[in-house]
């Protein structure tokens, strides 16, 4: 187990690593209410390598989109063991735990979440604005993504001159922007039709193929498909 | 429809209800039933008929209003149903409701209340009947304009006797006389009265009577006081008919006059109200010469208030004047040619021989002051109008729906309106009851600072013409803060609001720089920091005032007042009792030395007088001399002193020497003086004063010979603290200037006690004639510090200070709620900024960056108009420059740590933003 570290190693963990990227032991997760105490997730065990592609399903309610925000380190009020890279997460403070999630998690939304007031381009500064990042470096790396995802002609349109596939098309492009080694990503065809969700498939295939770890919620068979294995949950329980 | 037609068929409706909205819902009936027919008539089956003739027709429900609003039939319903949304409105939101009537409270609070004033000052009418028929009467000289003079008593009498022009005509002197309250002679505001002084005002004694015809010109010794005046006697009935002793003389007390009489003047009251005939007898005039004043004509020492015939007034009597002069030309030629009668509103601020003196710097500063409160209100107005602009947007979607099912633009319009008519009309009562709290505290505050020997007789209880420009505020303040608010809420996108989900705009985009909101703070911060600069000016102006340097050290040093002439002595008499009160007060262990003077500086009197080289005769043939150096008179200072004066004021001769005893004891003297180094440089340029010679100016070639020498140059002592730097000044020895009243200056010895030493001088003072009246006995620098322009400054610092200090709390409470009601808005991108990697300080930096961009802009701005602030008001202030350095850097300070609390709270609970919590609220 590592110590405590006041700022994580920016080193490829699939090279100097042989130990799971996650690991959850006994991972529970509560609130509490009137009526006494309502589990949302039970007994949670669950090793995570690098460079796997996980999708979490279940009905609804059953806890998938806890598990995604306490992977991403959002939520911190939890019991039980969470390691990630060997870092106790759950005995780190809450600027470390912000600092983890910085440098090594990118997060994708149903709802795409991207700022209207913002073009796509500034949209994607975002997270590189947030890292300490030169502005001449940042420029590079907006208009490498830019390219990357073949949007260069929709830098200078906001948000809403965009439709929904293009509108999560910039939402994954910003969430892998400054490059994590692990893309959380929820429900992120929901909001999409057929042909939309399965571009997005594509793209997160192809970005597991270049060695991000992708775990994916969803409730479609076929974007399950895309992954290497599924984690089922329900009633918070994980079906073995 | 005419104004007049609607509000009745307004008024008709709210009696009406029923009946006006059946016969409009008849008369669509009708028409919708003519279209079915038609329809019917052209081949469509009933049913489609009527379906069809009720889409032609549109919206019933739109119709309907547009119907009993064309028909001015639902004005006053609608009214009333406004009024009840309005009242709901602000009872749902009892936080809102608090923090906007408080807000604009303060804002009308302070305009009533400078208002008030104002008023006091300006406009209220003095207690008298029916005032507006009352003028001033004046005696202007044909040749010069500009030139005006008082009325002798015989002329005054004419003028009476004829009933042409005035009804009745009073006249009255105001003086001061010394009046004895137990132990103590204390100096009171006396006026001399004609015998109809009462009646031609129209004000009757509370207890007792006025004065009788045959006690106008007499010596009978009566008196009436005024109510402040025997309130403080112990407001006892029953003194009608008791004595009092004024100026040695015993008078009987005839009446008491009711409380808010003020005689002609405003704001202030004189003691006591004396006849006429007791003015030569008791009035303290220089060389005490007992004259017969009202036998001479050509003794012009009273003022004239005239009641109106039936018929004449203020813009007819010109004619009938001019009458009136002529006549009285004719009659006495020598007195009056030359002079006209001109009648002008009542001289309200003292007295005066003509109509308008004084009242431009009245004007002048009542414009500034009413200008400041106004910027107070207009920040409370923008700040509300911010809270509506917040609380539109929550609303957007309720309106939506009311124009939905039929609300027209002007109809919401109306509403919003109303609401804020309704909520300024709360605030303005809150802000009268402010209004009159505050006048009666700085009435109080402001009481003692004023001349001791009148009485403040301000009434706070506003009067018609407050309370009808309170309302006026109100009405103004819902124009400034909801007309905005409700046109932009007016003009909303129905369909787009229909389909928010929640109340709040949440998303919308974020307001720009120059959005309508944080031009709004901009303009809060900007007039706050103009206020909060002129305030600090004020306050600033006040500390140096207190800590000016006349040119001497005050020290423990102290003075008293003694009024020997004012007991009835005679020259002799008053010489032999200041000779011997310097004498036991030198004597006292701890004095270092004392002397006589006429007055002092920094006092609240000052003398001037015509000086010019001795033997410059009038004119030089016929021409008027060039310069002052080749004998054209120039005006200096003046003041009488005895020996030691210099010496225990401290201030060293610049050459030669003070007054011997002689001098100043003995009348027949050789005739000497001391002047200052400016009037012996303006005398007698590049030369040495000392053995010159200079006289009083001479208007006659017969006049008296006044020559006096120069035996001693002193340095320029500071007179007064707003005038000049140094003045020219001639001191004379008290011998050869006889004058009743003296100020006994004592200088007291380093480590001496001046309280017990004061204490001392007053057993001493006692002890030498128990009838002496010492008006004043006190040490220089609490005299300095009383004194009447250090008591408006300190006002002026307590009003302008309270200004910016509401100024200030107003504009953090309008940055607060923009950056709160901000950040409420954003929480959404709060969240997802911090989802993708933002912190709690990255967060933090953004929105304190945003409302401090504001705060900013708005005191670079605040700091111009603070320029143009200072300079209107530095004509008031004491010492204090145009861009005063500590008001300058202090007020931007002051409110940009203010505002940066105001802005950190908000921020700091958008850094406390859950990012998981803020993204799934959406």
């Amino acid at each position: 187990m590592k110590p405590m570290m006041s700022t994580p190693p920016r080193t490829d963990i699939a090279q100097t690593n042989t130990e799971p990227m996650i690991q959850l032991r006994d991972l529970e997760k509560c609130y509490k209410t009137k009526a006494g105490f309502t589990y949302v997730l039970r007994q949670i065990n669950l090793d995570i390598n690098a460079g796997e592609f996980i999708t979490i399903m279940g009905p609804s309610g059953a806890g998938k989109s806890t598990l995604l925000s306490i992977l991403g380190m959002y939520d911190h009020t939890w019991e039980g063991e969470f390691l990630f890279l060997d870092h106790p997460v759950r005995r780190l403070g809450a600027k470390e735990r912000a600092l983890l999630n910085k440098h090594y998690v990118g997060f994708v939304f149903q709802q795409f979440h991207l700022l209207d007031d913002l073009t796509v381009a500034e949209n994607l500064d975002i997270p590189l604005s947030y890292r300490d990042i030169r502005k001449s470096e940042r420029e590079a790396l907006v208009a490498d993504v830019l390219d990357r995802f073949n949007i260069v002609g929709k830098k200078d349109l906001y948000p809403s001159q965009l439709s929904g596939g293009q509108q999560q098309l910039v939402a994954v492009a910003r969430a892998i922007i400054a490059k994590p080694k692990l893309l959380l990503a929820d429900e992120p065809t929901g909001n999409l039709h057929t042909d939309q969700g399965r571009e997005i498939m594509e793209l997160f295939k192809k970005l597991n193929q270049e060695g991000t770890t992708i775990i994916q919620v969803t409730h479609s068979e076929t974007n399950a498909t895309y992954g290497q294995r599924i984690v089922r949950l329900k009633d918070g329980w994980m079906e073995k | 429809m005419n104004p007049f037609n609607k509000i009745w068929h307004g008024l008709r409706s709210l009696r009406q209800a029923k009946t006006v909205k059946q016969e409009i819902d008849e008369e669509l009936r009708f028409h919708i039933e003519n279209r079915a027919a038609e329809n019917l008539a052209a081949g469509m089956s009933p049913e489609e008929a009527a379906r069809e003739a009720r889409r032609r027709f549109g919206n019933l429900q739109s119709v309907r209003e547009e119907c009993r609003e064309s028909r001015g039939a639902s004005f006053g319903e609608a009214t009333a149903q406004d009024v009840r949304f309005a009242h709901r409105q602000l009872l749902k939101n009892p936080g809102f409701t608090t923090v906007a009537v408080l807000t604009l409270a303060l804002g009308i609070g302070a305009n009533t209340a400078m208002f008030s004033l104002v008023n006091a000052l300006l406009f209220k009418p003095i207690h008298a009947q029916q005032p507006g028929h009352l003028a001033g009467v004046y005696q202007q000289e044909k040749a010069d304009s500009g030139n005006f003079r008082f009325f002798s008593y015989p002329n005054y009498a004419d003028l009476r006797a004829s009933k042409e022009t005035f009804e009745d005509l009073l006249a009255f002197w105001p003086g001061n006389v010394a009046m004895r309250e137990g132990d103590l002679t204390r100096p009171v505001a006396a006026t001399f009265v004609s015998a109809n002084y009462f009646s031609v005002l129209g004000v009757a004694p509370l207890h007792g009577r006025g004065f009788l015809p045959e006690e106008e010109t007499s010596t009978m010794p009566v008196a009436v006081i005024s109510y402040p005046l025997w309130q403080r006697l112990g407001a006892d009935p029953a003194m009608i008919g008791k004595t009092l002793v004024l100026n040695n003389t015993t008078f009987t007390l005839v009446g008491i006059m009711p409380r808010g009489f003020t005689g002609t003047g405003s704001l202030t009251s004189p003691g006591l109200f004396l006849p006429l005939g007791m003015m030569d007898p008791l009035a303290v005039r220089p060389g005490g010469v007992v004259a017969n004043t009202l036998a001479d004509r050509s003794a012009e020492n009273l003022s004239l208030v005239g009641r109106f015939s039936p018929g004449v007034s203020l813009a007819n009597s010109t004619a009938p004047l001019q009458v009136l002069s002529e006549r009285l030309a004719a009659a006495y030629p020598k007195e009056n040619r030359g002079y006209q009668l001109v009648a002008a509103p009542i001289a309200r601020l003292g007295f005066s021989n003509s109509p308008e003196r004084g009242l431009g710097d009245t004007l002048f500063t009542a414009a500034l002051t009413l200008a400041m409160s106004a910027m107070l209100l207009l920040i409370a107005c923008l700040n509300l109008a911010n809270m509506l602009l917040a609380r539109g947007s929550a609303r957007r979607k309720e309106f939506a729906v009311r124009m939905a099912v039929g609300a027209s633009r002007r109809r919401v319009l109306r509403q919003l309106l109303t609401e804020g008519f309704l909520l300024a009309l709360l605030s303005g009562a809150a802000g009268v009851l402010l209004a009159v709290w505050a006048t009666h505290a700085l009435a109080v505050f402001a009481g003692p600072g004023f001349s001791q020997k009148e009485f403040l007789t301000f009434n706070s209880t506003p009067d018609v013409r407050v309370l009808a420009v309170s309302l006026g505020f109100c009405a103004l303040a819902t124009i400034f803060f909801a007309l905005g608010p409700a046109w932009r809420l007016a003009r909303l996108n129905v369909n787009a609001d229909l389909k928010m989900q929640g109340a709040e705009d949440a998303r919308s985009k974020p307001a720009g720089l120059f959005a309508m909101r944080h031009l709004l703070v901009i303009g809060q911060v900007a007039l706050s920091l103009a206020l909060l600069v002129a305030g600090g000016m004020f306050v600033r102006s006040v500390g140096r005032a207190v800590q000016a340097n006349p040119g001497f050290a005050f020290g423990s040093n102290f003075y008293a007042e003694l009024q020997a002439g004012a007991a009835g002595y005679d020259e002799p008499r008053v010489r032999e009792l200041y000779r011997g009160a310097t004498e036991q007060i030198a004597a006292l262990p701890g004095v270092e030395s004392d002397s006589l003077a006429w007055s002092m500086p920094f006092g609240d009197a000052d003398y001037a007088a015509g000086v010019q080289r001795a033997g410059s005769s009038p004119l030089v043939d016929g021409k008027p001399f060039a310069t002052v150096a080749e004998g054209k008179d120039m005006v200096a200072n003046n003041n009488v002193i005895g020996t030691d004066y210099f010496r225990t004021l401290g201030v060293p001769l610049l050459r030669g020497r003070e007054f011997t005893r002689t001098e100043v004891e003995s009348t027949n003297a050789p005739r000497v003086a001391i002047v200052s180094q400016s009037l012996a440089d303006e005398l007698w340029p590049g030369e040495d004063a000392l053995g010159r010679r200079l006289q009083f100016t001479r208007a006659r070639a017969d006049a008296p010979d006044t020559s006096m020498e120069v035996i001693g140059v002193v340095p320029e002592l500071k007179q007064d603290l707003m005038g000049k730097a140094s003045h020219p000044f001639l001191y004379q020895p008290y011998g050869q200037a006889y004058q009743p009243s003296m100020l006994l200056q004592v200088r007291v010895s380093p480590g001496a006690d001046s309280k017990s030493l004061m204490r001392q001088a007053g057993e001493a003072l006692r002890r030498l004639d128990p009838l002496l009246p010492v008006a004043a006995l006190k040490t220089l620098r609490a005299s300095h510090e009383n004194s009447v322009t250090v008591a408006l400054l300190r006002m002026g610092a307590r009003i302008f200070g309270t200004f910016g200090l509401v100024a200030l709390f107003l504009a953090v409470i309008g940055i607060y709620g923009v950056r709160a009601y901000s950040v409420a808005r954003r929480t959404r991108e709060i969240g997802i900024r911090m989802a993708l990697g933002a912190s709690s300080r990255d967060v933090l930096r953004l929105i304190l960056r945003e409302g401090l961009l504001l705060t900013a802009m708005g005191l670079g701005l605040g700091l111009m108009l603070a320029v143009a602030i200072g300079k209107l008001a530095n004509g008031f202030l004491y010492d204090i420059a145009v861009i005063d350095p500590f008001a300058f850097t202090m007020a931007p300070a002051l409110l940009a740590l203010s505002a940066l609390l105001a802005c950190w709270l908000p921020a700091r609970r958008a850094s406390k933003v859950d990012p998981i919590v803020a993204l799934r609220s959406e």
